[in-house]
């Protein structure tokens, strides 16, 4: 019966672990402005949040060849979700202009344009700055600009 | 009194009430993200949390088969989100082959090349 009781205990200790984590995780992402920083929510729920939500079922279920499969399902989760997470970053950088606006903050002091030239960052930016010169509020044109 | 057979369904029941809370409330994020990226990332948090109401339901059914049912279901969110953010890249890619193709017909009928912007200078205000 003791036993039982501190199964019990631990299970629900476990299960809350993972539930606050997951409540976390949606907070953040209405918290977060840009999908860079919402990805960083969504991967405390599925890592922790899962986590501590399978070792409180399996407390609850007690061992046996269901709960290696529970495990086997966190496994499976850890394995891909920084694949996924890799996927979606690659996507937000290849068309973001959300993305661009950081990277611009990020790399203004940058003197290396040939390395820039390269990536895939300056053909964002110029896209980012077309876009900016061609509907800016009044602001004259840029003296670099080519004129048609 | 057995704790694991009376008071377990009802922890299990809370767990399962905050859960289904808050899988709607990512629905709502994932209605309102402005960007397809982040609709996206709702969509793998969504995908989470029903793996956990599928566990959940496990004790709370006493039904072992349905955890194959959540191996099955995080097999496929991944592929969900593998095949949307490709989707993407792919299209991106091939807009800059195009462009880059572009680009060359236009240095190869003699008219004066697409001279690109530099880049831009530190912005003061924002």
């Amino acid at each position: 019966m003791i036993l039982h009781w501190i199964r019990f205990l631990l299970g629900t200790f476990c299960l809350g672990f993972g539930v606050f984590f997951i409540v976390s995780s949606v907070v953040g992402n209405f918290k977060f402005r840009f999908a860079l920083n919402r990805m960083h929510a969504a991967a405390l729920g599925d890592t922790l949040g899962l986590l501590g939500v399978v070792v409180g079922i399996t407390l609850f279920h007690g061992l046996d060849a269901t709960s290696l499969k529970l495990l086997l399902i966190v496994a499976l989760v850890w394995i891909t979700s920084p694949v996924s997470s890799h996927l979606i970053m690659l996507m937000e950088l290849s068309n973001g202009t959300a993305a661009a606006e950081v990277e611009e903050e990020r790399y203004e002091d940058a003197t290396d344009e040939q390395g820039l030239e390269r990536s895939s960052v300056a053909v964002r930016r110029r896209a980012f700055h077309d876009e900016h010169a061609h509907h800016g509020k009044g602001g004259k044109p840029s003296k670099e600009e080519p004129k048609s | 009194m057995d704790p694991l057979k009376e008071l377990t369904p009802i922890v299990v029941t809370i767990a399962l009430d905050i859960l289904a809370v808050a899988a709607l409330i990512t629905l709502v994020r994932t209605f309102i993200g402005p960007r397809k990226s982040d609709r996206i990332v709702g969509v793998n948090m969504i995908g989470t949390q029903a793996i956990c109401l599928i566990v959940c339901l496990v004790v709370r059914l006493h039904e072992n088969w349905l955890v194959d049912i959540a191996i099955i279901y995080a097999m496929f969110s991944f592929l969900a989100v593998t095949v949307l953010t490709k989707m993407d890249i792919g299209v991106y890619q091939q807009w800059r082959v195009d462009q880059k193709k572009g680009r060359e017909r236009e240095v190869r009928s003699g008219r004066k090349p697409i001279v690109e912007p530099d880049l831009p200078k530190r912005r003061k205000s924002k």
